[in-house]
């Protein structure tokens, strides 16, 4: 948890959220997003780095989903504990609604995080796998801007897409 | 660090936006490339901005057993002429993989188009499976010249026909299964357009045109035989230096290695014997299995397995592993 217990010091890094909330993370932690490695790497993190496109909620999100993915692989466990423990931890950290879902999957994007990028657009896939259209547009507000006749003709289009 | 609670309050505006379809392009396609292409099709009539997305797929993935339901000729050539679309209109100049998967009458000249299409759109992989025939008589010649094509699985239920001219320069994974193998040298001329093929596998395939199947391949890291039909006969002639990985399931052949095989790191063999089909048994060709065991030697893993114990006690291999 805590650094300063430990004889070397560990080298941490501020990230600041779009309504300007500071974070304090660790070197492990920060180079797992792909976009503050390279600032890193570039000098360029000093004093903080601002993250004008992800709010401090969802961002205290994807820390949390780093770090344990960071203590987990450096943690010395056998691979197929860590892989397991990974994916329940993965599992519960999806248990989040739609909306949360939706901004996890646009920060991973934009903060360029591969493993929570793949996590969150599978978690939708899913969801709009099991899911009508009809269903689908209600779950995340999908407006129907097609006119009746468009809709006929894409459906008829694409038939052997809708049974 | 601030502890953010799981789930997050929404605010007023969340019940009204559209926060899915605001994503950029790229991410939709990244959430539909996890479905199965009729559900990613499907979502084209979510709304306009989802219309055309599915274009933009990275892999093209046309399974007829999903539309099963409603097999007609009117439907099976709109799914074709779909998959045309997908191919042809797209904006992104490769595609990653092209999956096909016939089971019942699909038209020639459409899959021949399709695949054309996909080769011509520079394709990493192709896995076909068409019902009996069907590819034997349409699988173009491009297939057989690609640059780009570095993974290729074909099941074909036909004699394999091997154009004269075989150029796959970045080929490094063969899958051919259910297919009459052509001649010698029909074989020896598709091996040898493929340098840097790393992966040979010839599953459920028949040898009976085959007299001498020569496999020296320098690259070859894995090789598997499954089930080959009527091998018997066929001399098969290994010279793979830099083979890991070795399974053979079926019928004794008539083995040569070449060479030993000083890089194998793992052998599963497993002979299968079939007295009422008056096949001959591995004590019929038991020096040619004790030198081909032999030659295996080195491995660091070995699984043997001879259906018949009588035999397995006839044989003497001199060595004392256990297996």
């Amino acid at each position: 948890m805590s650094s300063s217990t430990e004889l070397t010091e560990k080298k941490v890094f501020l990230l600041k959220s779009l309504d300007g909330v500071i974070f304090e993370v660790e070197e492990s932690v920060a180079v797992q997003l792909e976009v503050i490695r390279e600032l890193i790497e570039g000098d360029c993190a000093r004093p903080f780095i601002s993250l004008y496109n992800v709010t401090s909620e969802i961002l205290a999100l994807v820390i949390e989903y780093c770090k344990h993915h960071a203590e987990t692989c450096s943690g010395g466990t056998s691979a197929t504990i860590a892989d397991e423990d990974l994916k329940t931890f993965d599992n519960e950290f999806m248990n989040v609604d739609e909306n949360i879902l939706l901004e996890l999957c646009s920060a991973a994007d934009y903060l360029d995080i591969k493993s929570l990028f793949e996590l969150t657009c599978r978690t939708l896939a899913s969801l709009i796998k099991d899911r009508t259209i009809i269903e689908v547009r209600k779950m995340f507000n999908v407006e129907n801007d097609f006119s009746v006749v468009e809709e006929k003709a894409v459906r008829k289009e694409f038939a052997w897409a809708f049974k | 660090m601030s502890n953010a609670p799981k789930r997050a309050h929404k605010t007023p505006d969340d019940d009204f936006v559209d926060r899915l379809s605001d994503l950029p392009d790229g991410v939709l396609c990244h959430i539909l490339s996890f479905l199965d292409t009729k559900y990613a099709v499907a979502t084209s009539v979510l709304s306009t901005r989802w219309k055309n997305l599915f274009l933009f797929l990275p892999n093209v993935v046309l399974d007829d057993s999903l539309t099963r339901k409603r097999r007609n000729k009117k439907v099976l050539l709109e799914f074709a002429r779909f998959g045309l679309k997908q191919i042809m209109l797209r904006d992104v100049p490769h595609i990653n993989q092209f999956h096909l998967r016939c089971s019942f009458n699909f038209e020639e000249p459409a899959i021949q188009m399709l695949v054309c299409a996909a080769i011509w759109r520079n394709v990493k992989e192709i896995d076909i499976c068409v019902r009996k025939g069907a590819l034997a008589r349409t699988l173009p010649p491009e297939v057989f010249t690609s640059s780009t094509l570095v993974v290729l699985k074909l099941r074909g239920y036909m004699e394999l026909n091997v154009p004269e001219l075989v150029s796959l320069p970045n080929l490094k994974v063969l899958m051919l299964g259910f297919f009459i193998l052509p001649s010698d040298d029909s074989m020896r001329r598709l091996f040898r357009g493929c340098k840097h093929l790393e992966d040979l596998s010839l599953s459920n395939c028949n040898f009976w045109l085959v007299e001498v199947l020569d496999l020296s391949i320098p690259l070859l890291k894995k090789l598997s035989f499954n089930y080959p039909c009527s091998i018997v006969e066929t001399k098969l002639v290994i010279d793979t230096p830099n083979l890991e990985f070795l399974d053979y399931h079926g019928y004794v052949a008539k083995f040569n290695l070449v060479k030993k095989l000083k890089s194998l790191v793992g052998a599963k063999i497993s002979f299968v014997t079939a007295p009422k089909l008056k096949l001959p048994f591995v004590e019929d060709h038991r020096e040619n299995v004790s030198e081909f065991i032999n030659k295996l030697l080195a491995v660091k893993s070995l699984y043997l397995n001879i259906d018949s114990l009588e035999v397995k006690t006839k044989l003497h291999y001199p060595f004392g592993k256990s297996f």
